[in-house]
């Protein structure tokens, strides 16, 4: 082999993104303007990436569209490989494996935790099935309540059931809209580490959407800002609070810079890496 | 100090001053006499005829009931459901149009389109005469076609009463179950998965609620069954009074008649009461299937076969026999049979109005259960057939009569009056709830700011309330003024000799095999009917559904 054979590093495969989007562009029927515009956007294989913007900056609309809810008026969608929306192509979200979690978290009212978690395991033997939905519960701390149905339950149990129920049928993607927001400050801190973790243990590459950027610095390795359906920045949330660029991207960060604000920030190294959990009973700021 | 003036003022803000309580008392009592006299005069002691009925009539009456109640009950969820979940969740052409035009089949009396296809049906009708031109060699023969079935009055029931299940579903599926029916498709499942699984269960109360009315609506209905000559508890009830001249039997059989409604109200209540799906689901529309080929001309089949049976080829009829026979119906007659109709519609309503907003106010001022439940007792006529309505107030004005006239001549019974009253029995419902619903989005604080200002709760009503609930008042006085203009029994029992309206002159034409004379008569109410229905349809649009 002559030098000149050798790999490069340049020429080494790259792992294959979970999600893939170009060029996409949405606008809803009578709107004056576009949802998104021209998107390209790449999740890597086991990574967590968060989309954070304004209201009505396009960020659910992204969400549907990945999920294969709404259709694209132009780009194509790449999950896993496979091509699921674009040129001539259209994959029904029933067949595209995507896991999501709603804004409310659209849980089944009338059958029970175990049921709702069970529901997207077809064509699995009983044993099989049950095995698995055991493995959901608990990996989600949430045996206890199996038998219980929806309206029976807390906000955070409620969030956990969503989340058992979509990583059930071990997606290909997860998708998280807006997962904090219906949630208490003191529930929310400690329900973002446990995701953070139990992401980590999944591996489930996941697209996140957020109105605060605070919900993901435990969660995201990658934040993604979105303005009037324009990506117009991105990068680890450390790099984006020492660098916002402009004013609109600065705000978001403007709480995590101040001496009082975010306390992960201390933790959080340059490459943005996210602490390690620490579960809100410790945390002497939210003893208080 | 401050703190007992403060709970003296709230006490003094919620409890009812002695005139509106009074006035309240009087209006329920007035409301309920004429439902509650029916089964407790039920329960007194039978005669020889009563004896005959029941050994005889009564089973006939039961087992055709029952018979309709099934048909017409699975044929309107059926329709109900499946247009509902086609219109709400997937994309065919003319989803938006068959969205509000489905609705217009409630403008169509059950009497008025039993009528209209026996008609069509017959040796004359348009039917035969088609398939004569059509098909070859049918041209001088005669095709028996007995329509006059059971079978088929329940269907046509279930046609055109079907809409009382689409609008409650349709707007379930679109306002409330969206999150919950996308997570199920992203959950894997394919559409007839996410129907069966999860959008029917969500919809339960809304079908509950909607089935509730259509059979209500059957079990209220006497001129289809009549026309068919199917035996059921309404005809039973004119049969045992004008035939049999048997008034106790009569009263006997609305008694059993209001007994299977609770039943129905009961199980209704029951299966709403089981679902606690507030706020769990989601709320919100969901993405739509679209359907192309094969799978978008079956949806647009499935909503444009219950919209042209149910609305679109009476109307045509309708229309065909109108232009033949209008310039020899309309006149001088025709014009009293209208003011007649309107004038009586419009004496209902504003007197339904007159009751309604002082009880309306009644259970504002005073918000404890037992105020409540008496507003709620009042409302009861809705629910109960019109026949028995009518032998509720006929039994109560003959005892009234006797008390004040002794048994020589009649004061109340066979007065315009009493059946005007009856209707306000029959329709308070239909007065009542705009009026709450008006007063509940006015809501407290104009209130409380006029009664902090020193205004009483009268010129706080007048002032304030009254004009703001303008719109409400009409609302409901309108919807009074359409049913009384649709209604047939109990117009029917209770009208004063030789005063006819559009309905009963459509109807006894129609049954004098006179149908296309009827057709002016029958047009006129299905056009206000309409208007109507297509205001009420907007107005549920904007508003959130049962659940």
């Amino acid at each position: 082999m002559t030098p000149s054979d050798a790999p490069s590093p340049d020429d080494a495969p790259r792992p294959q993104a979970a999600l893939t989007l170009r060029g996409v562009r949405k606008r809803y029927p009578g709107a004056d303007h576009d949802a998104l515009v021209d998107l390209d956007l790449e999740v890597g294989a086991g990574s967590v990436t968060a989309v954070v913007g304004a209201s009505g900056c396009g960020k659910t609309t992204l969400l549907r569209l990945v999920a294969g809810l709404e259709i694209p008026d132009a780009g194509t969608v790449r999950i896993g490989g496979d091509d699921v929306a674009g040129e001539g192509v259209w994959v029904q979200p029933e067949a595209r494996g995507v896991g999501m979690v709603f804004q409310d978290f659209a849980l089944f009212p009338h059958l029970t935790v175990r049921e709702n978690v069970a529901y997207g395991l077809r064509g699995m033997k009983r044993n099989t099935r049950e095995a698995r939905v055991r493995e959901m519960l608990a990996l989600t701390g949430i045996d206890e309540l199996a038998a219980r149905y929806p309206h029976q339950l807390s906000g955070g149990q409620r969030q956990r059931v969503a989340l058992a129920r979509a990583l059930a049928p071990d997606p290909r993607l997860l998708l998280l809209d807006e997962p904090f927001s219906s949630l208490d400050l003191p529930l929310k801190v400690g329900l973002q580490m446990e995701l953070a973790e139990l992401l980590r243990e999944s591996g489930v590459p996941t697209l996140i959407v957020v109105h605060d950027v605070e919900d993901v610095v435990p969660l995201a390795a990658r934040v993604v800002i979105l303005r009037e359906g324009r990506i117009v920045k991105e990068g680890s949330i450390a790099r984006l609070c020492q660098q916002p660029g402009d004013a609109y991207v600065a705000g978001f960060f403007e709480r995590l810079r101040s001496p009082t604000g975010n306390r992960f920030m201390t933790d959080i190294d340059e490459k943005g890496t996210p602490p390690p959990p620490t579960h809100p009973e410790n945390d002497p700021e939210l003893a208080e | 100090m401050a703190l007992t003036r403060s709970s003296r003022w709230s006490r003094a803000a919620r409890s009812l001053p002695w005139g509106w309580a009074a006035l309240a008392f009087g209006v329920v009592a007035l409301m309920a006499v004429p439902v509650v006299s029916v089964p407790i005069r039920a329960l007194g002691p039978t005669g020889e005829a009563w004896q005959h009925v029941s050994t005889t009539l009564l089973p006939i009456y039961l087992r055709n009931t029952a018979f309709l109640l099934v048909v017409s009950g699975g044929v309107a969820l059926a329709l109900g459901a499946g247009t509902a979940w086609l219109v709400a969740l997937c994309d065919f052409p003319g989803r938006k149009h068959f969205r509000w035009a489905l609705v217009l089949p409630l403008a169509v009396p059950a009497w008025m389109a039993a009528y209209i296809y026996a008609a069509m049906a017959d040796v004359t009708g348009p039917i035969q005469r088609i398939v004569r031109a059509v098909v070859p060699g049918a041209a001088d023969s005669f095709l028996y076609l007995n329509v006059m079935r059971i079978e088929v009055v329940a269907v046509l029931f279930g046609v055109v009463l079907f809409p009382y299940v689409y609008l409650p579903t349709r707007a379930m599926l679109e306002q409330r179950a969206g999150p919950a029916l996308e997570a199920a498709r992203l959950l894997g499942d394919g559409p007839f998965g996410v129907f069966r699984r999860v959008a029917l269960p969500l919809a339960r109360p809304a079908l509950a609620g909607g089935s509730a009315l259509v059979l209500m609506e059957v079990l209220n209905d006497y001129g289809a069954v009549k026309y068919y000559g199917v035996s059921t508890f309404t005809t039973g009830i004119f049969r045992a009074w004008f035939t049999l001249g048997d008034l106790d039997s009569a009263v006997r059989l609305a008694g059993i008649l209001m007994m299977v409604v609770m039943l129905l109200l009961l199980t209704e209540r029951w299966q709403r009461g089981g679902a606690r799906y507030d706020g769990v689901g989601g709320r919100g529309g969901a993405a739509r299937y679209r359907l192309r080929g094969f799978g978008a001309a079956g949806a647009f089949t499935f909503c444009a076969i219950p919209l042209l049976l149910g609305f679109v080829i009476p109307l045509l009829q309708l229309l065909a026999w109108g232009w033949r026979t209008a310039p020899e119906v309309v006149d001088a007659r025709f014009l009293r049979l209208v003011l007649n109709s309107l004038g009586l519609a419009a004496a209902a309503g504003v007197a339904a109005v007159a009751v309604a907003v002082p009880l309306a106010f009644a259970t504002r001022i005073d918000r404890t259960p037992l105020i409540r439940s008496l507003a709620r007792i009042s409302l009861l006529g809705y629910s109960v057939p019109g026949a028995v309505i009518a032998v509720g107030v006929l039994t109560t004005t003959l005892a009234v009569d006797r008390f004040l006239v002794g048994g020589d001549s009649l004061l109340l019974t066979g007065t315009v009056g009493a059946l005007v009253f009856a209707y306000v029995v029959r329709f308070m419902a239909v007065a009542y709830l705009p009026v709450e619903a008006g007063l509940e989005k006015i809501g407290d604080s104009l209130t409380a700011a006029s009664r902090t200002l020193g205004a009483s709760p009268l010129r706080t009503l007048l002032r304030i309330e009254l004009p703001l609930l303008r719109g409400s008042i009409l609302a409901a006085a309108t919807l009074v003024v359409i049913d009384v203009l649709k209604e047939l029994p109990l117009t029917l029992i209770m009208r004063p000799f030789n005063l006819d309206t559009l309905a009963t002159r459509s109807f006894q034409l129609a049954s004098d095999e006179q149908v296309a004379h009827s057709a002016p008569a029958a047009l006129l109410i299905i056009a206000s009917a309409s208007i109507v229905v297509a205001v009420l349809h907007r107005t549920l649009d904007r508003t959130e559904p049962f659940s």
